[in-house]
């Protein structure tokens, strides 16, 4: 696995911030340090870009926000999933696991073939 | 209206913000970020110049992400703005155009005004007689300061700031990014409110740009608050009646903490407010309004308490404070204790709605028989209501809410010990808050053994993240699980007290 970081794929934001809230509310600096330190580093966001697509949550209902107390003893933004949410993350999980497992096949296969 | 339906786009607006606290809650969460970022990078070693750099650099054109959020929050409601517009031009077009020949009119003679306004002021300088203060010199307290355009020092300047009149002023905000019109705001602010301020109401209409005149506004308000100058309700009457709706609602943010009233959907509502405290110090003012703020609270009822409780959903006395009031008091003396009791009682309300009302009680600071009587029960309602209560109890308790938290955080993990991984345990996270607010290191060991009972991520980080970080000093890290802080207690224990150091952890059932 090389060392470097990598630019996340198009339409793979959404299922890492549904994912990031399915284990409890978290405000967006959390999310981006949950996505940075799970992904050991790997991945990297430009971390503004995960407010557009908070609020593109938001306005679906896949998302709830409150204002909240945070560790820094600062006011913070929570995001929790709804239920849609919850679903939601569901089937993209599922389609990205489907996707991900046929294109490795086919790189498998195309690696033998060759 | 089908059209609208057929378009998809909602018949009224179902988000009950106005637009300012769309703007308002963006900026907040941006900022957020960004100062998250930089306390991170602080921690690791950075200069505080090289850790806000590598923040924006990491968070990208903050601009960009703010008009996008903007765009998503308001898309539809602009959108409905914009076709009633359409509409309304097709219909009035001809009393528009007559409305903008008379509005280019009034402007060309609001500028000329200005600048016979300015030049007045520079003719009124030059020809001040010899025996007061020289020519362009103002007193500040014990201080003479120069701000004369004709370059001449000052005779008795101790602390010189540039010389300059309207006009210079004007030209430091041309083309200045908001910091620097915020700090040339703060420079001007130091003349006065006698000096100051016919200067910055002589150049306010005509600065450019939305942007720099929020700066103005929150430069002249933060200095007049921070002095305790007269002048505080002078300056954001300059912002409510801006032509910009983005400047009138930071205008009215500021005039919320101080009025406790939300004016920014209700002009008239605010030229009252003005007349009610005409005449009255701000401190008066801050009080008069405190009361009338419980006055009118008591009075609500049902769907529209709810509406006020949307409209001030915190009580925010930073700034009345600052400018030497207790609001808390006020508020305590005109009865807000028993009209929070009210309206807990009141079944209209919901969850939200009651986290609110909680909210308010802790900010007023009450006595502690007063929030054991009214909040301990609360720890049994919804969850909502209940982090409210442990958030209350953080910002307004003492040594005896410990224990109440800690019970109520045992009962939180054991009603969600069924979740995946805790999902949605906020009490946890609030718990965690009011026990770093109330520096309860007594509970460090019974924390512990809440984690070592429950590793979920929600407790973990909850509890972790927010108390044990605050109260140990150890740095939050999801790899800190039960085991690990077991561990650490036992190594540590009597450092933290001496009285804990043969103390093992007690032992948490969660009846799983």
């Amino acid at each position: 696995m090389p060392d470097s970081k990598i630019e996340l794929l198009p339409g793979t934001l959404e299922l890492l911030i549904l994912k990031s809230l399915a284990i409890g509310p978290l405000h967006g600096y959390a999310i981006a340090r949950r996505i940075q330190q799970t992904s050991q580093d790997v991945l990297q966001v430009e971390e503004g870009s995960l407010y557009p697509a908070l609020h593109r949550l938001e306005k679906r209902g896949l998302v709830d926000a409150e204002w909240g107390p945070s560790e820094a003893n600062r006011r913070a933004k929570f995001y929790r999933l709804t239920k849609d949410g919850r679903a939601e993350q569901r089937v993209q999980e599922e389609t990205w696991e489907r996707v991900s497992s046929a294109v490795s096949r086919v790189l498998k296969a195309s690696a033998k073939g060759a | 209206m089908s059209f609208l339906r057929t378009l998809g786009l909602p018949l009224r607006p179902s988000d009950p913000r106005t637009v300012r606290e769309v703007d308002d809650e963006i900026h907040d969460e941006l900022e957020f970020h960004l100062a998250m970022r930089v306390r991170d990078n602080v921690a690791a070693g950075m200069s505080e110049d090289d850790a806000r750099r590598d923040a924006e650099r990491r968070f990208g054109d903050v601009d960009v992400v703010r008009r996008e959020c903007r765009k998503t929050q308001l898309g539809d409601r602009l959108m409905v703005q914009r076709l009633s517009l359409v509409l309304m031009l097709v219909v009035l077009a001809a009393v528009v155009a007559l409305a903008a020949q008379t509005w280019s009119a009034q402007r060309a003679s609001e500028d000329s005004l200005m600048a016979m306004r300015a030049d007045l002021a520079r003719l009124t300088d030059a020809l001040k007689p010899s025996a007061s203060p020289p020519s362009g010199v103002v007193r500040i307290g014990d201080d003479l300061v120069e701000y004369a355009s004709d370059g001449t020092p000052g005779t008795a300047s101790r602390r010189a700031i540039p010389p300059c009149d309207p006009d210079c002023w004007l030209a430091k905000f041309r083309d200045a990014s908001w910091r620097d019109a915020f700090a040339a705001a703060g420079e001007m602010a130091k003349l006065g409110c006698e000096d100051g301020l016919p200067i910055l109401r002589a150049v306010f209409a005509r600065i450019e740009t939305v942007q720099q005149r929020q700066q103005v506004v929150k430069a002249w308000f933060f200095a007049a608050l921070n002095r305790r100058m007269t002048c505080v309700l002078d300056v954001l009457d300059l912002g409510a009646t801006d032509r910009d709706l983005a400047v009138q609602g930071w205008a009215f943010s500021y005039v919320k903490d101080l009025a406790f009233r939300d004016f920014s959907g209700d002009y008239e509502g605010y030229l009252a407010w003005r007349a009610s405290v005409e005449g009255l110090s701000l401190v008066d003012a801050v009080h008069a309004s405190a009361r009338a703020f419980v006055e009118r609270v008591r009075a609500l009822h049902g769907a529209e308490l709810v509406k006020a409780l949307r409209e001030m959903k915190r009580l925010d006395f930073r700034a009345a404070e600052n400018a030497g009031a207790d609001p808390a008091a006020a508020m305590r003396d005109a009865g807000l204790v028993d009209a929070v009791v009210l309206a807990l009682a009141d079944p209209g309300l919901d969850g939200d709605a009651r986290a609110t009302v909680v909210g308010w009680l802790a900010s007023v600071r009450p006595d502690r028989e007063t929030l054991e009587r009214v909040l301990l029960p609360l720890l049994d309602a919804d969850e909502s209501t209940a982090s409210a209560v442990c958030r209350a109890l953080g910002t307004a308790g003492g040594e005896w809410a410990i224990e109440p938290l800690l019970t109520c955080a045992h009962r939180a993990l054991v009603a969600h010990a069924g979740d995946a991984d805790g999902a949605g345990n906020a009490v946890a996270f609030s718990v965690g808050d009011a026990l770093a607010e109330l520096r309860a290191t007594s509970a460090v060991p019974m924390v512990i053994a809440l984690i070592r009972a429950d590793d979920t991520y929600a407790t973990k980080y909850g509890l972790g993240y927010f108390a044990l970080e605050k109260l140990t000093g150890v740095r939050y890290d999801e790899s800190h699980d039960g085991a690990w802080w077991a561990d650490w207690w036992t190594k540590n224990r009597a450092r933290i007290s001496p009285e804990f150091a043969s103390l093992e952890l007690p032992a948490v059932e969660l009846g799983r």
